[in-house]
């Protein structure tokens, strides 16, 4: 198990990188701290990915006549695409997350979540009441 | 990459993220979350990933950086109380449950750097033998993302242009109602 573990102590990292990015999204109430969760998650993925590529005495997948065409001494190209469109896709959720952030922070004045969260719920049961009033009112 | 130089870069990527979720003000969590994503591109470029190390670079910590920047200035940089305590015991368990499950996961998975491991039985090495040949592009990366996969990338042309869109509607100023 030690052996493996040594082996394998990559897979461990990106893993704490995993659970702190889950912590930054699950436990805080800070609706941007939040999305800095998620970069910290992403980011642990991109590096998983990047990792799974690596090969023993290969070089940058940049094919050089002094190394030659031998495709073991390169690393694999392929994780490396998709990471690039991962980063790019990536970027494009932050933006959207933080737009998302500005409109609630216009409409509520904060970013915290248990607050926006009590501001709605109050909001909806106001509105479930006037529905109710204005039900009622043909009946009466 | 020599493993303790390695090991050193991880360390500090893990202090940079624990850093980035603890302080209080945005500002400085945005720009310790720069630190971080350069940290990882880093790693990238150890790892033989030059072009991902290089939009590591521009993208997570360049562009990123300005969009956070931006956000927390149209906004506030202060944050409120730390995580409330019930719900950190909350998480905790679920977390362990996580990390444990995909820690024995991991076991399964081929060890680092193996030349055996399945994944290079398959295209991989195929597309390292015939990039030159089929486009003359010694970059095989560019070649696999501008030729080969071509239409990956129109995709993904086509997802930033939804999200230049949703953030233009989500943003719009004009004809607000009143809540």
């Amino acid at each position: 198990m030690v052996e493996l573990l040594a082996d394998r102590y990559w897979y461990v990292l990106v893993l704490l990188l995993l659970a702190i990015g889950l912590y930054g999204m699950f436990a805080l109430r800070n609706l941007a701290k939040k999305v800095i969760g998620m970069t910290i998650f992403t980011t642990a993925i991109y590096l998983f990915f990047i990792e799974g590529s690596v090969v023993e005495g290969g070089t940058a997948p940049v094919l050089d006549p002094a190394v030659g065409l031998d495709p073991g001494r390169y690393v694999d190209p392929l994780p490396h695409l998709l990471i690039l469109t991962a980063i790019v896709v990536g970027v494009a959720i932050v933006g959207v997350a933080l737009a998302l952030l500005v409109r609630i922070y216009r409409t509520h004045g904060t970013l915290d979540e248990d607050v926006v969260i009590d501001r709605l719920g109050r909001e909806e049961a106001s509105a479930a009441s006037d529905a109710a009033g204005t039900e009622r009112e043909p009946g009466a | 990459m020599i493993w303790q130089i390695d090991l050193a870069l991880f360390v500090a990527l893990i202090a940079a993220a624990l850093i980035a979720l603890w302080v209080r003000n945005l500002l400085t969590a945005v720009a310790v979350l720069a630190v971080y994503s350069l940290l990882a591109a880093v790693l990238f470029a150890g790892m033989g990933a030059v072009d991902v190390a290089l939009v590591e670079a521009v993208l997570g910590a360049g562009v990123t950086g300005v969009l956070f920047i931006l956000a927390v200035l149209a906004t506030t940089r202060r944050t409120p109380e730390r995580a409330q305590v019930r719900r950190r015991w909350t998480i905790m368990p679920l977390l362990a449950a996580f990390f444990g499950l995909m820690l024995y996961a991991g076991t399964g998975l081929p060890p680092r750097g193996d030349p055996e491991a399945p994944v290079r039985e398959g295209v991989a090495p195929q597309y390292l033998e015939r990039s030159l040949e089929d486009t003359e592009t010694p970059n095989v990366v560019t070649a696999l993302l501008a030729d080969y996969r071509s239409q990956d990338t129109l995709g993904e042309t086509l997802v930033i242009v939804t999200a230049a869109l949703a953030v233009a509607l989500i943003l719009r100023r004009d004809e607000e109602v009143e809540l």
